[in-house]
């Protein structure tokens, strides 16, 4: 089975918990791996936090969900002001920082990891992941 | 989605009960209580996070910021009792070494601190 999502958002602080609902309910319809769900759960969040709060100009954005059964990709878009996509390809920030680990944790969770940003075209984040097994305890949605 | 807070007084620290899943909608609810907390001079934090389903990296960032605040103070923050969801995160990023973690709330709150850091 395989099925594709667009959802069409409000750039505001509820919709990324919103999102992270309906990709765990769309994760848990295919039954993938707990694991692997939490994982692009977590990417998911960061990629529409990074939105809400660096897509200044833009008042919606659109993700788009591309599950199967062995893998899933997701694409992220705004067409916001833009953020430093090559100062996000930095390594992790050190501990005693409060700030800057999203954009490290879609890279370290997921494969395949796009990012394109300028400030007059907007943004778009693209992952992947691939999964490494099905029937694992899907978390009820 | 909500997010609860409590907190009660144990023995020298307070534990800050967490349930529910933190992200940048719901981070500001635990951050007021934290300020609130080290406002009174609560600066021994033992967070208990076994009710935790979800946390990113804006939930990550409020319990650095409150190890910060607290080191300065000469005070501790502790982790306890993470779902595995969470523990992957600190992990992946790399606080599992910086924020203290431990099993059970109870190991959290009579931890001995090393003598010197």
């Amino acid at each position: 089975m395989r099925m594709s999502v667009r959802l069409n958002l409000p750039r505001e602080v509820n919709s990324v918990p919103a999102v992270r609902r309906l990709l765990r309910c769309a994760l848990s319809l295919l039954h993938v791996d707990r694991q692997d769900g939490a994982d692009l759960e977590i990417a998911l969040t960061e990629a529409c936090a990074n939105v809400v709060k660096h897509a200044d100009g833009a008042d919606k954005f659109e993700v788009l969900l591309d599950v199967a059964d062995d893998g899933c990709a997701i694409e992220v878009v705004d067409q916001g002001s833009g953020f430093d996509a090559a100062a996000a390809s930095a390594a992790v920030a050190a501990p005693d920082h409060d700030r800057g680990r999203g954009l490290f944790l879609i890279r370290a969770l997921s494969d395949n990891v796009r990012m394109d940003s300028s400030p007059r075209r907007g943004s778009l984040i693209h992952f992947e992941k691939r999964f490494t097994s099905v029937g694992g305890t899907a978390p009820a949605c | 989605m909500s997010l609860t807070v409590q907190t009660e007084q144990r023995a020298d620290v307070v534990v800050v009960s967490v349930a529910g899943e933190l992200d940048m909608a719901t981070a500001p609810r635990l951050q007021d209580q934290i300020t609130d907390l080290l406002e009174k001079g609560r600066t021994r934090l033992v967070f208990d996070l076994a009710e935790v389903s979800f946390c990113d990296s804006t939930g990550l960032s409020v319990f650095v910021r409150a190890k910060n605040s607290t080191d300065e103070a000469g005070g501790v923050v502790r982790l306890a009792a993470p779902q595995r969801g969470v523990l992957r995160i600190l992990e992946v990023s790399g606080l599992v070494e910086v924020l203290r973690t431990y099993p059970t709330v109870d190991e959290a709150v009579t931890a001995q601190e090393p003598a010197l850091d």
